[in-house]
């Protein structure tokens, strides 16, 4: 078990120290291995889905570099089960996809900020800082939130409305109106 | 074998007792139900008995088929006690209720859920009334998913849609 996962946000900053980098062009995936370590990164690299998840669960990232189209699973897929397992590791998007819907599910799938490729290094590189630092303000908002047991409201398709504790965020629940799975929003 | 109970009109409390197979409402004379009302549609709906609820399919009716309240946009599942309005007739599928919670959704799940927001509820509750504005946010989201079955179908859409903007440039 790591210790770094038992330190209470609440004292740690918002500092990144090993990236896992989701993306199958080997060119890129070097080219963002050499840049991140030059940071002084430490930077593990996953080819698909199952990589990442394995990497993910294995190498503790605080932070993950996603691309969206990956052998087999989707970036939106692998990027919503990383955030079911750990929803404050940051999830940066890095595609070619420009589209607006895509930015949207990336953001529904809880993904927290989204760069188009062709990238510029220094901005990438200062987009992980501040996507990390917002996801930690995040986070300690929400532990505030969560002092105050504020619950969390969100609502079926078929327009039942719920209202759950905040520890479920993410989960999947049954619908017991229509019996379809409802996901538990992630943020507010 | 499922039962609907007529809840208004003169048929009030007759029970309908429903074949193992889909079965159509409609004003078409060949329907399973008929009604003459103008405001159901000729095919209005389906409702086909399944292991776990008796599955209702709008027909592209003009008025909508409506399940506790709510216009159904997709096949909804109904369970004991949900009610069905098709034009001016409401019904509600036999059966105990309870049975239905404790069935339908897992027992930790359901703990999940705060007082007062429980299943029981919704034949009670008039979703037009409590909806407050702070609480649309989530409509579109529920927009995205009627339009596909998943998420990993969704996201094969945006891949196929942003290969072919690549082929056309």
């Amino acid at each position: 078990m790591s210790t770094d996962a038992d330190i209470d946000p609440r004292m740690a900053p918002a500092i990144v120290h090993r990236i896992l980098v989701v993306e199958d062009d080997a060119d890129t995936a070097s080219f963002l291995k050499t840049l991140l370590e030059r940071e002084k990164y430490e930077v593990t690299v996953a080819k698909d889905g199952g990589q990442a998840h394995s990497m993910f669960v294995m190498k503790k990232p605080d932070f993950v570099i996603l691309d969206l189209i990956l052998p087999g699973e989707s970036g939106f897929e692998v990027c919503d089960r990383l955030k079911t397992l750990e929803r404050f590791v940051p999830v940066l998007i890095l595609t070619a996809i420009e589209l607006d819907d895509a930015k949207n599910l990336a953001a529904r799938v809880g993904a927290d900020a989204y760069m188009t490729k062709p990238f510029d290094p220094d901005e990438l590189l200062l987009q992980i800082k501040q996507t990390a630092q917002e996801v930690w303000l995040r986070s300690r908002a929400e532990d505030s939130d969560a002092a105050d047991n504020k619950p969390v409201r969100f609502a079926c398709k078929c327009g039942k409305r719920f209202k759950v504790s905040r520890q479920h965020r993410g989960k999947t629940l049954t619908c017991p109106n229509c019996g379809e799975p409802v996901l538990v929003p992630r943020h507010d | 074998m499922h039962s609907l109970i007529v809840q208004t009109g003169k048929h009030k409390g007759k029970k309908i007792v429903l074949p193992d197979k889909e079965v159509i409402i409609g004003r078409d004379e060949t329907s399973f139900i008929r009604m003459t009302s103008t405001d159901v549609s000729r095919q209005h709906c389906s409702l086909t008995p399944t292991a776990k609820g008796l599955l209702v399919r709008d027909l592209g009716s003009q008025n909508g088929t409506i399940v506790n309240r709510v216009r159904i946009e997709v096949e909804t599942l109904l369970q004991p006690g949900d009610l069905l309005q098709i034009g001016p007739i409401q019904f509600e599928l036999a059966g105990a209720r309870p049975a239905k919670a404790a069935g339908a959704i897992d027992d930790d799940i359901f703990g999940w859920l705060s007082e007062g927001d429980t299943a029981t509820e919704i034949p009670n509750s008039s979703d037009t009334t409590i909806v407050k504005a702070s609480q649309l946010s989530p409509a579109p989201q529920a927009e995205h998913k009627t339009k596909f079955k998943s998420l990993a179908e969704e996201a094969r859409d945006i891949i196929r849609r942003h290969r072919e903007s690549l082929g056309e440039k």
